[in-house]
């Protein structure tokens, strides 16, 4: 209950933060469709975005703007080489990481130690 | 162009060939393990019986005798050649490899089986028959022969993890590859947790002694044999630890410990009460309970050692050359081996494998689909079974159902072409095989039938074919 609670409140957040730093007519993220393209991803972030592979980072609650220009960078191979994330976000559209940054922003950090 | 030296991918669906060999070879663990270890209890037990004269041990040794002759040398000698046949098939090029290194130490080790297959006949059908002496006599070479076949096969077995230097890799040399770096600490921990098993499969034959103080005194003995035994176990399986390579030490930490080390550390207190509890009140031993006891270890212990040793071993089969999907990894001058992985991203297998049909080593509209199902079955079914849902770390289920060829794709174009991934091969395909096992993978996700579509392709293709 309290986690739906709070995800609500952050889609709230998100949705009023994206009419204000989106230009007009940029549509609002769908997290929906950006969990459904980041199946793929799951393989090594996992669904709640807590990674268990060693030197994969946890996506969870990470901002969501940072995740796109991270996804963004990974793609255009320039700033940001990496072997893994340079091909796995080269077919990503603008549209694919604006959804799948959004769909991470959203998780929560519900692990209970420090971070691996 | 020359073929590369593979053989055909036997794939069994849902729990693969590899969980085929699993199953066979926990039973043949389970029988082997408790004979060897018998062998050493009866020796012991039958010097005692010789020092302080107490020819009615030898009661309990033969009841023994005849239980591991039914149970353990039967169940043993019909899993021991169906694992060879279970290997031979599901890993061709990985007995192979074995055989070209171990030929000598595998003739050794059955000479040293017949040993003890005709010992342990001797031995029980020969209790007062010979004199007493020349019976424990011919028991201590039952047991040295019993435990020589393990260690020969220890030698093999931790092979196949690693040599742990690069000196075989040179020389090819069989003592390079049977003394490796983790040779000791394997032995020693198998040989401590044969003791316990024999131990507790002691106690169950003992457990039908109707002479309580007999009972008593074979109680008495076992139940710190296998302690001490028990003890060992642990402490060398620790020191294995140590010795693993890298990839096997990340298999573990994310993949298996998370999952099997409850289960072990359960098998092993609950086998100590056990038996500081026969130690105690030997009359109030049921047999029940020991044969629970004894299902238990098998079913929590054995299985998942072997599970483990299997998976940390991943992405190799043997010497961490060659792959599980059958690849050459690298080069072993020593041996005259050459490395394939470069040679297949270059022509890809549809041209260098020998057993691809012929009207699949060209991709088409019409056979894209079968040839993703042959390459996904030649390149990864190995290791993972394909149908969702599948214990064998199903590939579907590891993609969380994804239904988008593109970052399949880019998954096999990324981690697995430059083998990032430490538990996996490098696996580097062309393009067109990229895309071929990406839609094959994306159609399984998809949730249609698979086999169904490539048959009705297949009566189309054939329709074309004949106007
Ligand atoms: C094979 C495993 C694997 C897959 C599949 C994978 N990633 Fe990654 N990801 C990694 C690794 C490893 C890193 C760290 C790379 C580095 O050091 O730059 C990473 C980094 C990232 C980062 C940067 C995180 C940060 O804190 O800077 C993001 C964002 C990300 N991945 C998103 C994705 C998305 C979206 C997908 C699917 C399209 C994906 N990943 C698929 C392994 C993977
Ligand atoms: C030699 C064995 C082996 C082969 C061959 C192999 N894999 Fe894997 N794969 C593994 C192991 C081991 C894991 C670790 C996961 C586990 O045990 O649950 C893994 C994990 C994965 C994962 C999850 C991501 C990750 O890094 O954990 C994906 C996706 C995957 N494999 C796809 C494939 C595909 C596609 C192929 C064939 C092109 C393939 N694998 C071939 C052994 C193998």
């Amino acid at each position: 209950m309290k986690n739906i609670f709070r995800l609500g409140l952050a889609a709230l957040l998100l949705a009023t933060s994206t009419v204000q730093a989106q230009p007009l007519g940029e549509p609002a993220p769908d997290v929906g469709a950006g969990k459904k393209r980041a199946a793929a991803c799951f393989a090594c972030h996992n669904p709640d975005g807590i990674a268990k592979i060693p030197g994969t980072p946890h996506l969870a609650g990470q901002e969501r703007g940072y995740l796109e220009n991270a996804l963004r960078a990974y793609r255009d191979g320039q700033t940001r080489q990496n072997p893994i994330m340079n091909a796995m976000a080269k077919p990503l559209s603008d549209r694919d990481i604006v959804n799948i940054a959004a769909y991470y922003s959203l998780q929560t950090r519900m692990n209970n130690g420090p971070a691996r | 162009m020359d073929m590369l030296g593979m053989y055909p991918t036997f794939y069994v669906p849902g729990i693969g060939t590899a969980w085929v060999m699993g199953i066979i070879g926990v039973i043949h663990v389970v029988a082997s393990h408790t004979s060897v270890g018998a062998s050493f209890l009866f020796a012991l037990l039958e010097t005692k019986a010789y020092r302080e004269d107490k020819p009615q041990l030898m009661d309990f040794i033969k009841k023994y005798g005849m239980f591991l002759l039914v149970f353990s040398y039967i169940i043993g000698s019909i899993t021991g050649p169906g694992i060879w046949y279970a290997i031979t098939v599901a890993s061709p090029r990985g007995v192979g490899g074995l055989i070209h290194n171990f030929v000598w130490v595998w003739a050794a080790e059955w000479v040293y089986f017949t040993v003890e297959v005709i010992g342990v006949y001797a031995l029980v059908y020969l209790i007062g028959k010979v004199d007493a002496k020349t019976h424990l006599k011919l028991t201590w070479s039952f047991a040295l022969a019993s435990w020589a076949t393990m260690l020969l096969i220890v030698g093999i077995l931790s092979f196949m993890m690693w040599p742990g230097n690069e000196a075989w890799y040179q020389t090819g040399s069989t003592n390079d590859a049977f003394y490796n770096l983790n040779f000791f600490a394997h032995l020693g921990t198998r040989t401590g947790s044969m003791v316990a098993m024999a131990a507790v499969v002691g106690l169950m034959v003992a457990s039908r002694l109707k002479d309580m103080a007999l009972r008593r005194s074979v109680v008495k003995f076992l139940a710190p044999i296998g302690l001490v035994g028990g003890l060992f176990a642990v402490m060398m399986f620790l020191y294995y630890l140590q010795t693993l390579p890298n990839n096997a030490v990340v298999m573990l930490n994310t993949h298996l410990l998370p999952v099997y080390a409850r289960g072990m550390v359960a098998v092993f207190v609950t086998a100590t009460l056990y038996l500081v509890f026969a130690w105690w009140k030997p009359h109030r031993l049921y047999t029940s309970l020991t044969v629970a006891m004894f299902a238990f270890i098998s079913i929590v212990g054995v299985w998942p050692e072997e599970r483990m040793r299997e998976s940390m071993r991943k992405p190799y089969v043997a010497g961490q050359y060659i792959y599980g999907n059958q690849v050459i990894a690298r080069d072993v001058p020593g041996k005259g081996i050459v490395g394939e992985v470069d040679k297949i991203a270059e022509h890809g297998l549809l041209k260098l494998h020998p057993f691809v049909p012929d009207r699949l080593r060209v991709i088409n509209d019409s056979n894209r689909l079968e040839v993703g199902r042959l390459l996904t079955k030649v390149a990864c079914a190995n290791c993972h079974s394909l149908e969702p849902g599948t214990p064998l770390r199903n590939i579907p289920d590891k993609f969380h159902g994804a239904t988008d060829e593109d970052l399949i794709a880019a998954f096999m174009q990324g981690p697995l072409k430059h083998g990032t991934q430490p538990y996996m091969p490098r696996i580097d395909l062309p393009d067109e095989e990229v895309r071929a096992i990406a839609h094959f993978l994306a159609t399984v996700n998809s949730g249609k039938d698979v086999d169904h579509l490539i048959a009705e392709q297949q009566k189309l293709a054939t329709k074309v074919a004949a106007k």
